[in-house]
């Protein structure tokens, strides 16, 4: 289903659904991992993921 | 070239409408590396539709300038020739086309995939010591063969568009078993048809299919960019997917962890920072 982002999800203000990263990166990389590919950006966008999380952890603490 | 038995097709890109010239002029003074300050600013303010809304993108919290940018000199001297032309050039190009009569074509959802590519390509250029400004247009432009496809055969994309809704599917798949074509293909005969520079078309030819016996360096560079722009989930569609990374492309490049890194968190931040400033009512209106 094709979802129109709204003004303030255009304007990248949104919180993505209620998906944790990897999750959203399998939804993302679907048609790659159905295929059984090999994508380099897959393991580096769940690095950069994951440092994301865990700076976000730390200003919070 | 289009292949002979789709020779018909090109009829449609001659009726679709071809970007002012000051974009053509800006596309092609992406070749040219001694271009001033002076000269980019003459091209610009050739069209009051474009330097205006420059002169408003200069002046947002994108550029954090401490005073009022009022003049096209002025924002090639503060902001740079580089970034003056690569705003000037999305506004421009997104205002020259409609594809409001394909159905499920989402125009904004186009611009911000373009957009990101167009960062990731520059990001990483940078880090390649490749030329930034024209890994900017080959990112910007390499999708332009759907625009060209929702514009010129809308009844026919949409159809494409609807099946890869409902399947699942990838697009370039759905394309050439419906329509014995596809939007590399497409818009390369679009980017001839435009006169524009080689890598600016072999970008919008090859991006899903990077050659191995030839290789060019851009076209291994928007195939990585349009994987990592997908992969950071900028074009703002729930259907999003990314498609097939060419290994040859990545190894080619040889690019180091960390400057990939680096460069998806460089196009997050400035994605967000330029897609406030460029989707308004105003920046999708037409300059045509």
């Amino acid at each position: 289903m094709k979802v129109t982002p709204t003004s303030s999800e255009a304007a990248g203000e949104a919180t993505p659904p209620q998906q944790t990263p990897a999750q959203s990166l399998d939804r993302l990389f679907r048609h790659v991992l159905r295929q059984g590919q090999v994508n380099p950006l897959y393991f580096l966008l769940q690095r950069f993921r994951q440092q994301q999380k865990e700076t976000a952890e730390h200003v919070e603490a | 070239m289009l292949k002979p038995e789709l020779q018909h097709l090109i009829a449609g890109i001659r009726d679709l409408p071809t970007p002012n010239a000051v974009v053509i002029d800006l596309l092609n003074s992406l070749a040219d590396e001694h271009l001033s300050g002076e000269q980019l600013a003459r091209k610009i303010s050739q069209d009051q539709a474009i330097a205006a809304k420059l002169l408003r993108l200069a002046n947002t919290s994108f550029f954090g300038l401490s005073r009022q940018v009022t003049s096209i000199s002025d924002a090639v001297a503060i902001v740079g020739l580089r970034s003056v032309r690569n705003i000037a050039l999305t506004a421009g190009l997104m205002s020259s086309f409609d594809a409001g009569r394909c159905q499920g074509f989402e125009l904004e959802a186009f611009w911000r995939h373009s957009l990101a590519c167009a960062l990731g390509a520059e990001a990483l250029a940078v880090s390649l010591r490749m030329d930034g400004g024209m890994a900017f247009g080959t990112g910007l432009l390499h999708d332009m063969g759907r625009m060209a496809l929702a514009c010129a055969l809308p009844e026919a994309y949409a159809e494409v568009l609807r099946v890869c809704g409902e399947k699942d599917l990838p697009l370039l798949e759905v394309e050439q078993t419906l329509m014995g074509t596809d939007h590399g293909e497409f818009g390369a005969a679009l980017g001839e048809h435009w006169q524009l520079a080689r890598p600016l078309i072999d970008a919008m030819a090859l991006h899903h299919q990077p050659p191995e016996q030839t290789p060019s360096a851009w076209v291994d560079l928007v195939n990585v960019a349009d994987g990592m722009a997908h992969g950071l989930g900028l074009d703002g569609l729930a259907d999003e997917a990314v498609a097939a990374l060419s290994l040859g492309s990545w190894k080619r490049l040889s690019l180091a962890d960390e400057e990939v890194l680096k460069a998806f968190a460089s196009v997050e931040a400035q994605h967000i920072e330029l897609c406030q400033s460029l989707f308004t009512q105003e920046a999708l209106s037409h300059v045509n």
